[in-house]
C-alpha cells in the first residue's frame, strides 16, 4: 500500500480520514476487491487514537500503550494492489456528490468517485477562561500528538485540567514519557458513572481498558483531583502558573478553594468537537445532540447519509471512542459494497455481524458516559467580560454579550457583528463556546443553535490552490448551493 | 539548552534548521512547532488585534494560532510543516514589531 502518492483521479471509494473508521472500512474494502482511495490531511495514516509516530522510530508501548501498535496492525491489512492513502491531502471542498477538491503539495485536484465515506473524526473541545490563549496552554491532544508522533514533550511541570476519560491516556503517557504532572483536574465529582451502566456485562473490553489505565496512574504515582478545575492561567509572555479551584456538582465554583500551582505547560481537555464541514458541504443532514450540544451527521441504519452514496462512520455520527469508530468503518464499508453490488463474502457478514454488535455496544456505554460528563451551563462563569472567546479575532465575552442581548440571542447577528467564529479556524475552535454563550438570550430556554454554513475552502488555502474554482463574478468561490 | 525530546526512539540522522537566522537541531519528520517546543520555544507570534503572545494550542491543524513563516512564504502552520534540511523559519514572536 502506497502513502503519499497523488490520488488518481477516479476510484469506486473514496474515504476520508484515516483514523480507526476510515482505515478499517478500507481493509474491508479492498479486501473484497474493491478500489478504495483514502484523503488524510496527516502526514501519516492513524487519525487521533492510532496517531502514528513521523520519527524514525516509535516511543514503546510502555509510553503510548497499545494503540499504535493496533493502528500498525490495521493499517497493515490494508490490500496494497486495491488501495491508495494518500496522506498530507486535505479535502477543502465538494463540486458535487461524487467529486471532491482536494490539495497536496500545494496544488489541488479533484476525485471522483462511485461512494464515499466520510469519516472525518473530531477534534478538542475548548472552554475560554482567563488566560488560556497564553504560550503553554495547550488541549491535551496537542500534547499527545507531539509525544506520539514525534517523542516530544510539551514542557516540564505540566498541569492537565478538563473533563472526561481522556484525562487518564494523556496522563498517564506523559508521566511515563518523563514529565512532571503537577496537577490533574477533573471537574467532575461523581467517581462512580462506570457503575451506573447499564448491562455492565456487555462493556468488558471498556472496563479492561480504564482498569488498566488505573492500575498505569496507581504505579507513576498519578492523582487525580476530582471535582477540580482550572479557572485561570497566568504568565507575562507564557503560562508561569494555573490557578486551580474545586467545583460543585452544579460546576459552579467553591468560594475560597483557589489555589496556584507553578507550570509551564497546561493541558485543556473537554470531550470533543465532530468535523462536519465536508459533510454540509455535501448537502448531508445533520442531527442535534442535546448531550453533546452538538450537530453530528445524521445516518440511517446502513450509515448512510442524508445524500444517496455517501456513507460514515467514526466520531462524525456521534463520539463513541475508538472502538465504535473502528466497528461502524466495517458496517460503512460493507452497505457500501452492497450500494455498489457486491455481493458480501462469508467473512465480510461475519465481520458485519460482530462489527454491528461492538457499536451498539460501545454507542449505549458512550452515551451514559457522555451524559456523566456533560457541562453544566455554570461552566461558562470561567469565561469572564474581558476573556477572549474567540481565539483568532480575539474577541472577548463582552463583545458577545453585547451583541447577543441586542440580537435576542441570534448566532447569525452575533457573528457578523462580532467576528466570533469567522477567522482562520472558521469557528471549530470558539464555535460550542460563542453558541452556548449566545443562546442565553434567546427568549426560548431551549433553542438549539443554527449550524454553522460551511464554507469552501474549509480550511484557508493560497490562492494558486483554489484558482481554477475561482468564480470572478461572485467575488469568490463558485458556490455549491447544496446546503440543507 | 533545553531539549525536551523524550529519549527511548529512533531519530535518524539530525540536521539544522534556521530559526531567525539561528540553526536549531531537527530530526527527521519533526515539525517546526516540534523542533521549537523541544528548544524551549513556545512563544510563536503575537497577535495583529491585541498583541499578545501566542503559541501552540490545538497541535493537529485545526486552530491556527502556530503560525510562522517557512522559507519565505508567510503563515504557515507549523504544527503541521515538516521540516526540511536547511529550511528557514522566521518565528513571529522573534521578529521586532512583527504581529500576524
Ligand atoms: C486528541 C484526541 C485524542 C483522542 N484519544 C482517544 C483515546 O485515547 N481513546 C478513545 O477511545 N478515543 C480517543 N479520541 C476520540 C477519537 O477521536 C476516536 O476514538 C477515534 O480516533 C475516532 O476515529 P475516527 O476515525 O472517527 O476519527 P479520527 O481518528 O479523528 O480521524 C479522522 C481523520 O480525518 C482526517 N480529516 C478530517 N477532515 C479532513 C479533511 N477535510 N481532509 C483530509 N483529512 C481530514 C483527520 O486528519 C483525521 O486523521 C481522541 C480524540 C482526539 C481529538
Ligand atoms: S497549533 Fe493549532 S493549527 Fe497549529
Amino acid at each position: 500500500m502506497t502513502t503519499q502518492q497523488r490520488p488518481p483521479a477516479s476510484t469506486d471509494v473514496l474515504v476520508i480520514g484515516a483514523g480507526p473508521a476510515g482505515l478499517s472500512a478500507a481493509a474491508l474494502l479492498s479486501d473484497a476487491g474493491v478500489n478504495v482511495v483514502v484523503l488524510d490531511e496527516n502526514a501519516r495514516p492513524g487519525g487521533q487514537y492510532y496517531r502514528q509516530s513521523r520519527l524514525a522510530g516509535s516511543l514503546p508501548e510502555t509510553i503510548v500503550g497499545p494503540s499504535q501498535e493496533a493502528g500498525r496492525d490495521l493499517i497493515g491489512k490494508i490490500k496494497a494492489d486495491h488501495a491508495t492513502i494518500s496522506t498530507d491531502t486535505l479535502v477543502w471542498g465538494v463540486e458535487d456528490s461524487k467529486t471532491i477538491l482536494y490539495t497536496q503539495g500545494g496544488h489541488s485536484g479533484r476525485i471522483s468517485a462511485g461512494a464515499i465515506i466520510l469519516a472525518t473524526g473530531a477534534h478538542e473541545r475548548v472552554i475560554p477562561f482567563p488566560g488560556w490563549t497564553l504560550p503553554g496552554v495547550m488541549t491535551a491532544g496537542a500534547a499527545q500528538t507531539l509525544l506520539k508522533a514525534q517523542g516530544i514533550l510539551p514542557g516540564k511541570q505540566v498541569v492537565i485540567a478538563g473533563t472526561g476519560p481522556f484525562l487518564y491516556p494523556v496522563s498517564t503517557q506523559l508521566a511515563a514519557a518523563g514529565a512532571e504532572l503537577a496537577a490533574i483536574c477533573e471537574l467532575s465529582r461523581d467517581r462512580f458513572w462506570p457503575l451506573r451502566v447499564k448491562q455492565p456485562y456487555r462493556h468488558f473490553h471498556i472496563y479492561r481498558e480504564a482498569l488498566g489505565y488505573l492500575a498505569r496512574m496507581r504505579r507513576l504515582g498519578l492523582h487525580v483531583s476530582m471535582g477540580t478545575s482550572v479557572v485561570e492561567a497566568v504568565g507575562d509572555v507564557a503560562l508561569r502558573a494555573v490557578v486551580v479551584a474545586e467545583f460543585d456538582a452544579a460546576h459552579s465554583e467553591i468560594p475560597g478553594t483557589r489555589r496556584t500551582i507553578p507550570a509551564d505547560t497546561l493541558l485543556t481537555s473537554f470531550s470533543f468537537v465532530p468535523n462536519v464541514q465536508i459533510a454540509r458541504l455535501l448537502g448531508c443532514e445533520l442531527r442535534w445532540d442535546p448531550v453533546q450540544q452538538a450537530h453530528f451527521v445524521k445516518a440511517d441504519g446502513q450509515l448512510q447519509t442524508s445524500r444517496e452514496g455517501v456513507y460514515l462512520a467514526g466520531e462524525i455520527a456521534g463520539i463513541g471512542g475508538h472502538r465504535v469508530a473502528k466497528a461502524e468503518g466495517i458496517l460503512a464499508a460493507a452497505s457500501v459494497l452492497e450500494h455498489l453490488g457486491h455481493r458480501l463474502a462469508p467473512e465480510a457478514v461475519q465481520k458485519r455481524e460482530a462489527a454491528s454488535r461492538t457499536r451498539s455496544a460501545g454507542r449505549q456505554f458512550a452515551h451514559h458516559m457522555l451524559k456523566s460528563f456533560a457541562l453544566k451551563p455554570k461552566i461558562f462563569d470561567l469565561t469572564k467580560p474581558d476573556t477572549i472567546v474567540c481565539r483568532c479575532e480575539s474577541v472577548p465575552r463582552r463583545e458577545i454579550d453585547y451583541h447577543a442581548e441586542m440580537w435576542d440571542g441570534a448566532q447569525r447577528a452575533v457573528k457578523q457583528c462580532t467576528r466570533a467564529g469567522m477567522g482562520r479556524c472558521q469557528g471549530r475552535m470558539c464555535g460550542f463556546a460563542v453558541a452556548q454563550l449566545v443562546r442565553r438570550y434567546c427568549a426560548a430556554a431551549d433553542s438549539i443553535p443554527a449550524p454553522d454554513t460551511a464554507r469552501m475552502p474549509v480550511k484557508p488555502l493560497a490562492l494558486r490552490e483554489v484558482a481554477p474554482w475561482l468564480d470572478p463574478t461572485q467575488g469568490g468561490l463558485r458556490p455549491t448551493d447544496q446546503t440543507p | 539548552m533545553i531539549d525536551l525530546r523524550v529519549a527511548p526512539v529512533k531519530r535518524g540522522q539530525p540536521f539544522d534548521i534556521s530559526v531567525n537566522g539561528m540553526p536549531v537541531r531537527a530530526y527527521p519528520g519533526e515539525t517546526v512547532a516540534g523542533v521549537l517546543l523541544a528548544a524551549g520555544m513556545n512563544v510563536f507570534r503575537k497577535t495583529r488585534e491585541t498583541g499578545r503572545e501566542r503559541g501552540q494550542f490545538c497541535g493537529m491543524g485545526v486552530c491556527y494560532d502556530c503560525l510562522v513563516d517557512v522559507d519565505g512564504q508567510r503563515s504557515q502552520r507549523a504544527c503541521m510543516t515538516a521540516c526540511k534540511p536547511g529550511m528557514t523559519i522566521e518565528v513571529p514572536a522573534l521578529s521586532k514589531d512583527r504581529a500576524e
